[in-house]
């Protein structure tokens, strides 16, 4: 014999309306919480990929995060909602530095590659299209069409995407570094090509005679004008 | 008779001497009315008697006046043939008197005289009287008279054997006569018994004189015995001829002759005078009388009989024919339309009476007249010896009046009525108060009852009324005013006041309105008025007085005093003196519609009766009407005559000038009587119209109108709050609290929408009266003006139980209920026992098809434990969400806005409505009402307009944060 279900109070009602647009809320929130950590771990796999730069999650982010979740397996909804902002901070926050921290390398690495365009584009060594993604990646950084894709949309996938990404980038740089530098490997101008290509300003007391005889007789002469003997 | 020593009335309370030396037959004889008294006693006749003067012919206008002398000189003794005198004149006007006069004249004259009075009838007068007279002058038995004897004497012994010999005679002599008479045998015993009994009745008294005829018409239509006669025969002239048998019959028998027959055997035996037959009040038989007349009037030469024939003009008709009027004298002793006579007036009035009065002190002398030639008498000096002469009290003035006085006397006379101004009846009233006095009924003669239906306009002042009200009277009839001074007074000869005793031992008892002058032996009373102020009411009350000047009275003044003047006259007989009775009525009326608050049934309350205009609250036991069921009798002889005084002061003023009536005044004086009767009629309107079986109430049911007034003061409080459980205790609350009575404003919604218009608006009708019946509930059951009576209002809750009360209302005895009982002009006590019977009617169909069973479970499950603290928790943590059903949030928002006291009372309600809903019927009703309430209640309304949903496509527990636990997986590792 069934029993029917005792009528709810309106109490009751009002509170179980409140827990499904809280759930919701929280679902939404969790969820962009969600997308953030996953860029962030995304994009720690490209800065170590491409940028060769190794960027740690703060611990006490991954503690609010691991709160977070025990609520959440624990279905302690009302805890996790008292937490989420908290969470949503320190989760902002990493990524933030993460994205700063990448900002930075970006930076730098630009130059560089700047300096590979402008020397590429006496020398003639290396793909123009190579070079371009290459300082296009850095400029706009717009990795995600490079991860977020294919049928497959879980983080496992994404992540492998990303060292994939990363690691071609790379490889793409190192090529052309290899390629505009590798005549000057073992010349007395090996060390002033990595300042020419970093655009530091060269200086001439700093050259020795041989440096300076050696740079008059390469490609780079007319790349680089004495002004001063 | 005389006594030795002699109580003077110079001692205090002492009679006059002669009073206790008269027998009362000598009194009585001296005013006895019967006119033979008269006749018989010379002595008193002569003395008494006072000339007279009447009007010749058969009408009193223009008429000649002749004395009573010239009417006796008619009388010759020298006249050929009969001749008759006709006395006709209202009773009382002398016609007796002057048949004594002349028979009194004629006696001396050596006349033989022969008596018939009024007693006498048709057998007496032939069976006794004739003989009698007969005999005694003749010294023989009158021929035939045995025969009239004899037949009295056989009607009385053997009247069947005198009825059967009629009948049986009367019979065969209608048959001879032609008559087709055939009474069958039972029919003709039938007829026998029938004149037995009308012979019977013929030698009694009266009914003999009246009717003279054995058969009249009416009972031969009635009686079939004594239709013998064929249809053809009509009433009239069978009656006729039946009547005609049956006396010859009886007189054949006999060999009675009529009467006519016998006076001329008689009168032919006197044969050297004129016998006279003296009708002192004529009704001779209409059959006798016709022949008698025919014998008066017959002009024949041995006739010799002269009649003196007295009586009213109704009982001498039959003599007035042509031959009659012109052979017979015909004198009238009253003038036209009047009882008035030509001897007395008022000039002459003492002198009339005078030797009435005299004729007491006459036996030793005391008191001797001497006429003159106009028949004014002198008064003689009472001879030595005489008790007058060794009394020596009397003035000369009043010596043979006393106990009067002249100014009594004649104030006496001038007091009756102008209809009643005869002689009898002025003699008969000096009597009667002679008579109390005499008797011991009153101390002092003008305090005689009988005195008090005649007008007198003189009046002492209100304060001799007040404090000595015997002297009042004693002014009134002995005093004579003297306006002369600064003040008029009555002035009243002290030897008078001494007689009676009405000085105490200590004058300065007496008020100072009466004042004893020992110089000049003279009492002077305050006339009424002449305190010389007049008391005057302004329009806002105070009163104000005033110095009169002089003899200044202004007709307002005049009319009070002369009203006050006619109060014992209008208290013996008010019906007389209808304007005197107006102003008391009025006088009245006022006082006790001022006592009961414009006719409020309870003192400060609202509930009155609407008494006619055109109605006086009371009436006179005396009266002629029977009171109303909205009157009381209300006896005027209770109130002492100062009362009235006052009274008939007050109603003068409010009817003529009111601003000048002296409300206030006039209560104090007679408040305390008056409020018992202001006390009387509030009972008998509620006696009547309040609680009598026949209004409210069917079947004779016990409740009372405390009860209804109970029953609807609950009622209407639980229609104003119909949540409160009409417990005495909230009972008292709501009568406590100053707040309006008004229906419930959520109930009244609901209801309007439940009920036909015409049907709610019985209940606004009735709560109209709401706060009526709350100061009805503080008359009967209050304790203090804020509080009931709480266990006197449960006691009667329990024993008559407010719904119960209801439906035992009928509508006929509510129509019973006087429309005249208001609250005001338009909220009858009808209207609202009307109305409540309605709402009654209207309960019971709320209760039975008007609870709403749905908001009820509502409430009382959905909003039961509702803690709206937290309903407005989740609210507020709602309202942060963005994509909430607007109307979701806006209906909840509205819902928090009310209190959490809101909730719990709703929910009590419904809980309560709950366990009401199985109760009885009154109970049911509550349940009914309460749950209307519900529905209509905002917070209710507003918790049903809440879009509660379930949102379906919303986040499942189960799938919350999938994505979150994975990223984060890799995140924090």
């Amino acid at each position: 014999m069934s029993t029917e279900p005792e009528p709810k109070s309106f109490e009751e009602q009002v509170e179980d309306i409140y827990q499904q647009y809280r759930h919701k809320k929280l679902e939404s929130r969790l969820e962009e919480i969600a997308e953030t950590m996953e860029e962030t771990v995304l994009q720690q796999i490209l800065a170590e990929e491409f940028l060769q730069t190794s960027i740690e999650i703060d611990e006490e982010a991954k503690e609010a995060v691991q709160d977070a979740r025990h609520h959440l397996e624990n279905n302690e909804y009302g805890e996790l909602n008292s937490i989420i902002n908290t969470v949503e901070e320190l989760v902002a926050d990493q990524e933030r530095r993460v994205s700063n921290k990448i900002h930075e390398e970006r930076i730098s690495m630009n130059s560089m590659v700047n300096g590979m365009q402008r020397l590429n584009s006496r020398v003639e060594r290396v793909s123009e299209a190579k070079i371009e993604a290459i300082d296009e990646l850095l400029d706009n950084w717009d990795w995600k069409g490079h991860v977020y894709r294919g049928e497959d949309t879980s983080l496992e996938a994404r992540k492998s995407h990303a060292a994939e990404f990363g690691q071609d980038m790379r490889r793409f740089f190192e090529e052309a570094r290899d390629d505009i530098f590798g005549p000057y490997e073992g010349t007395p101008i090996e060390p002033i090509v990595d300042d020419l290509l970093s655009d530091d300003p060269l200086y001439l007391e700093s050259l020795k005679d041989n440096q300076i005889e050696e740079l008059r007789r390469s490609d780079l002469e007319s790349y680089v004008k004495l002004s001063l003997s | 008779m005389t006594t030795n020593e002699l109580q003077t009335p110079a001692v205090a309370d002492a009679r006059c001497p002669h009073f206790d030396q008269i027998d009362e037959e000598t009194l009585r004889r001296l005013f006895s009315k019967v006119a033979a008294v008269r006749s018989e006693d010379r002595r008193l006749f002569d003395f008494t008697h006072r000339r007279m003067e009447v009007f010749r012919g058969t009408n009193a206008s223009n008429a000649e006046k002749w004395g009573e002398e010239r009417v006796y000189r008619l009388f010759s003794a020298d006249r050929v043939g009969n001749f008759a005198v006709v006395i006709e004149g209202e009773v009382g006007t002398g016609k007796s008197e002057l048949c004594a006069y002349l028979s009194h004249r004629l006696r001396d004259d050596g006349r033989p005289l022969l008596h018939i009075d009024k007693d006498d009838d048709l057998m007496s007068i032939l069976s006794e009287r004739i003989p009698q007279f007969y005999e005694e002058h003749f010294g023989e038995e009158l021929p035939g008279a045995s025969e009239f004897k004899q037949l009295r004497d056989d009607i009385e012994n053997i009247p069947q054997a005198v009825a059967n010999n009629a009948t049986s005679g009367a019979i065969l002599n209608l048959r001879s006569r032609g008559y087709e008479v055939s009474p069958t045998g039972d029919q003709e015993d039938n007829i026998r018994d029938f004149v037995r009994g009308k012979l019977q009745l013929l030698v009694e008294k009266g009914e003999y004189a009246r009717e003279i005829k054995f058969i009249t018409e009416g009972e031969y239509k009635q009686r079939d015995e004594l239709q013998i006669f064929q249809q053809s025969v009509g009433v009239e002239e069978a009656v006729d001829a039946f009547n005609q048998e049956l006396w010859r019959e009886v007189r054949d028998r006999y060999n009675t002759a009529s009467l006519d027959d016998v006076l001329e055997h008689v009168g032919s035996q006197f044969t050297n005078t004129r016998p006279v037959i003296i009708f002192e009040d004529f009704s001779i038989t209409a059959m006798e009388a016709e022949k008698l007349r025919n014998y008066m009037e017959r002009d024949k030469g041995s006739d010799n009989w002269d009649f003196i024939v007295a009586g009213t003009r109704d009982s001498t008709s039959v003599l007035h024919t042509r031959t009659a009027e012109d052979r017979f004298e015909f004198f009238q002793t009253n003038e036209r339309n009047s009882n008035s006579v030509l001897f007395l007036d008022e000039d002459i009035a003492v002198d009339f009476v005078r030797p009435y009065l005299g004729y007491i002190k006459s036996f030793d002398d005391s008191v001797r007249y001497e006429e003159d030639d106009s028949g004014g008498l002198t008064l003689k000096e009472a001879p030595s010896g005489s008790i007058c002469a060794r009394c020596d009290f009397c003035d000369e003035s009043f010596r043979d009046l006393f106990p009067f006085n002249q100014t009594f006397l004649h104030r006496l006379y001038t007091g009756l009525d102008e209809s009643q101004q005869s002689p009898r009846e002025f003699i008969m009233t000096v009597f009667e108060v002679l008579e109390e006095y005499h008797e011991g009924f009153v101390d002092v003669p003008s305090s005689a009852s009988v005195l008090r239906s005649l007008t007198n306009k003189i009046s002492a002042a209100d304060e001799v009324y007040e404090d000595a009200e015997e002297f009042a009277d004693f002014a009134k009839w002995y005093g004579t005013v003297d306006r002369s001074g600064e003040r008029p007074v009555i002035v009243i000869d002290k030897r008078f006041a001494d007689a009676f005793g009405l000085i105490p031992e200590d004058p300065d008892k007496l008020p100072e309105q009466i004042t004893i002058d020992q110089e000049s032996q003279q009492i002077l009373v305050a006339e009424s008025g002449a305190s010389g102020e007049v008391t005057t009411t302004t329009k806002t009350g105070t009163t104000k007085k005033k110095e009169t000047q002089g003899e200044e009275k202004s007709v307002l003044e005049q009319t009070v005093d002369d009203q006050k003047a006619t109060i014992d006259s209008w208290l013996d007989s008010p019906t007389d003196h209808p304007e005197t009775d107006r102003y008391i009525k009025t006088a009245l009326r006022d006082l006790l519609e001022e006592l009961t608050d414009e006719y409020r049934l309870y003192e400060g309350q609202p509930l009155e009766y609407n008494l006619s205009s055109q109605k006086y609250p009371f009436v006179y036991p005396d009266g002629t009407e029977s009171p109303d069921t909205d009157q009381i009798v209300l006896d005027r002889h209770e109130f002492r005559r100062s009362d009235l005084r006052t009274l008939v002061e007050f109603g003068v003023r409010r009817v003529e000038k009111k601003n000048t009536a002296d409300l206030e005044g006039t209560l104090q004086k007679l408040g305390t009587q008056l409020t018992d009767y202001a006390h009387q009629w509030r009972q008998k309107i509620i006696d009547t119209y309040l609680e009598d079986d026949s209004v409210f109430y069917k079947q004779h049911a016990k409740y009372d109108f405390t009860d209804f007034v109970l029953a609807s003061y609950t009622h209407l409080c639980l229609l104003d709050s119909p949540w409160t459980e009409p417990t005495p205790e909230n009972l008292n609350d709501q009568f406590e609290s100053d707040e309006e009575f008004s229906v419930d404003s959520q109930l009244k919604k609901q209801l309007k929408s439940a009920l036909p218009p015409e049907e709610y608006d019985h209940i606004e009708s009735a709560m109209e009266y709401a706060d009526d019946i709350e100061r009805m509930m503080s008359e009967f059951l209050a304790i203090s003006a804020g509080s009931l009576d709480v266990p006197a209002v449960r006691q009667r809750m329990e024993r008559s139980e407010p719904y119960d009360v209801l439906t035992m209302l009928g509508r006929g005895y509510i129509n019973n209920i006087e429309s005249r009982v208001r609250f005001d002009t338009r909220k009858s006590l009808k209207d609202f026992a009307d109305a409540m019977y309605d709402v009654r009617r209207e309960l019971d169909e709320i209760s039975e098809r008007e609870f709403d069973e749905d908001v009820v479970e509502t409430v009382s499950t959905e909003l039961a434990g509702v803690d709206l603290d937290r309903i407005t928790d989740l609210y507020e943590g709602l309202e942060t969400y963005d994509d909430v059903n607007p109307d979701f949030i806006e209906e909840l928002g509205k819902f928090c806005r009310f209190s959490q006291e809101d909730i719990d009372k709703s929910v009590d309600a419904a809980t309560r409505a709950t366990e009401l809903r199985n109760g009885d019927r009154a109970e049911q009703i509550r349940a009914a009402l309460i749950s209307q309430k519900l529905t209509a209640m905002p917070v209710v309304n507003q918790y049903q307009k809440v879009p509660l949903e379930i949102n379906e496509g919303g986040a499942g527990i189960d799938r919350l944060g999938d994505r979150f636990i994975e990223v984060s997986d890799h995140y924090v590792n």
